[in-house]
Parts: structure tokens; sequence; C-alpha cells
């Protein structure tokens, strides 16, 4: 018990404003980031539909590269603003 | 922290250098198709130059149709700043894309082409009208879309090349403490680790951005300008 008042008064001395500005802005930077999931996921589906596309019409490889690749970049563009939000976050804090 | 903000403060000198390099290829590609004879096969840099020329043609001739001459030189110029600019992190230098303004720039210019040649090739009336489809209700949500498809343009091409630029930066920083920490590491691990590290998020990474900027500029042109017939 004396333990846990010991920590407490600890906490309580430690524990700042800028402290507690910069716990905060390092937590949401952290979920920020977990856009990324969405996005990869994204991703992986147009890869793997593209590879699908090129089993089935090897000729069509060209067209096919480069509309995956725009797609990609297009579901890019969600982990790209978490990840940004994330940078700003942690700048700004 | 202070790592990642130098990384703001020192890409002011690779703009300009890419600029020069940039500059010094287009003067030295200029002199020599002067003196060239267009009965023989093109050499060298000159080859080079075809080489980019024939692919942002084959780009825009794709989605642009019969009009794509009056825009390849654009896409040409930005697809030849941004391949030397996303690579200008092989030199040492921290790539230009990694400072916020220079993407956003050229999301901007482009912007103002697809409202420009929207104009041109619609007329102003039709440009006008096209704010109010499907109906006049939809107008804000019009507006904001135009106003965000050139920051999302430069934010991607930001986001890319910053992180990439924020992971070497920071695993340089870890080699660095790791060299004062132990001497001979620095000469064991270094060689390995960064070529690999270059690899993927200067020339891989940039590559692709570089490709699919000018993809979307165009698609995003494409897309303004009225279906041909």
């Amino acid at each position: 018990m004396s333990l846990l008042i010991e920590l407490f008064t600890f906490l309580e001395v430690a524990i700042t404003d800028e402290g507690l500005k910069q716990l905060g802005a390092g937590i949401g930077a952290g979920i920020a980031v977990f856009t990324g999931f969405g996005s990869g996921i994204g991703q992986g589906l147009a890869a793997g539909l593209g590879a699908q596309a090129v089993s089935r019409q090897p000729e069509a490889v060209d067209a096919i590269r480069s509309t995956m690749i725009v797609g990609q970049a297009v579901a890019e563009t969600a982990g790209i603003y978490g990840l940004i939000v994330a940078i700003l976050l942690i700048f700004v804090f | 922290m202070d790592e990642i903000l130098s990384i703001y403060k020192s890409s002011n000198f690779a703009i300009i250098a890419t600029t020069i390099i940039i500059l010094t290829f287009i003067i030295i590609v200029g002199i020599k198709l002067n003196k060239h004879d267009s009965n023989k096969p093109p050499k060298g840099i000159l080859l080079l130059a075809e080489m980019l020329v024939t692919f942002t043609n084959n780009i825009c001739k794709e989605a642009l149709g019969s009009r794509w001459k009056k825009f390849a030189p654009y896409v040409l110029f930005e697809g030849m700043f941004l391949l030397v600019a996303n690579l200008s992190g092989l030199l040492g230098l921290t790539p230009p894309t990694a400072n916020i303004c220079v993407p956003i720039a050229l999301g901007i210019v482009t912007g103002v082409i697809m409202h420009i040649s929207s104009i041109k090739y619609n007329g102003i009336k039709a440009y006008l009208k096209g704010f109010l489809d499907p109906i006049p209700i939809m107008l804000p949500i019009n507006i904001f879309s135009e106003l965000v498809t050139p920051i999302s343009m430069g934010l991607r091409l930001f986001g890319n090349i910053f992180s990439g630029t924020v992971v070497m930066t920071l695993i340089y920083y870890v080699l660095g403490q790791i060299w004062l920490w132990i001497v001979p590491a620095g000469y064991i691990i270094t060689p390995f680790i960064t070529p690999i590290l270059h690899a993927i998020f200067d020339v891989f990474l940039g590559l692709i951005q570089v490709y699919v900027f000018m993809i979307l500029t165009v698609i995003f042109i494409a897309g303004k300008l009225p279906d041909e017939e």
C-alpha cells in the first residue's frame, strides 16, 4: 500500500503538462499510422487480382501492370495521409 | 527530432542541384541535336532523350488520344524533374520532393493545367456547368473535389519520399551511434545495410512514384477533356 502511495506521489511530480502532451501525441500518431492496415489490404488485393489477370491474359501484361500500379498508388493515399497526420502530431506537439 | 527537421533545411540545395542537372542535360541534348545527322540512329545521351520522349508520348497517346501533343512536353518535364529529384538521394542529397513545397507546387501546376485545358476544350459555359453536375446542390462538393485533387497528388508524392527519407535518416543516425560505440562495426555493417535501403527507397519507390505522378497527371487531364468522337 505504501508502495502504491509512493508511486502515485512520484507520478504526480513526474507527469507534467508537456509530458502529457507528448504522450497523447505519440499515442495519436501510433493510431494514425494504423491507416496503413486498410491500404495494405487494398494494395494486396490489387496485386493479387493483377496476377490473376496476367495468368488469364498474358498478352495484356502492359495494360494490366499500369492499371495495377495506378490503382495501388491511389489506394496508398489513405495510408500516406495517416503517415502525414502522425508526422504532424509528432512535430507540432 | 533534429535529424528529421534537418531534412527540410538541407533540401534547398538539392532543389537547385536538381534544376542545374536537368538544365545541363537539356542544353547538352539541344547542342547535340543541332549537330546530329537525322539519317543516323541516335547514340548515347541522344538515345536516352529519345527513350524518355517516346515513353512520355506513349503514356499521353494512351489516355489523351489525338490531343496528346499539347500535354506531352509538360508531362515529360515533370517526369524528368521528379526522376532527377527522387534519384538525388543516391548522391547523398536530401530529395527535393521530401520538402512539402515542391510536390504541392507540382500538384497545383497540374491543377491549373487541368482547369485551363478544360476551359479551352469544353468552352467556358460547359466548364462552369460542370460544377453544377449532376444537380445544382452538388456545387460545394464539386468545388471541394477540384481543390483536393492537386493537394492529394502532392501529398501522395511527398508522403512516399518523405517516409523513405525519414527511415534513411534514422538508420544513418543509428549507424553513426554504432560507429561511435565500436569503431570496426561501422565498416562491417554500413556497406551491407545502406545500399539495400537506397535501392528500395530511392530507386524503386522513387521511380514508381515518378511513373504514378505522370500517369495521374495525364488521367486527371483526360478526365477533364470532352470525349473524342
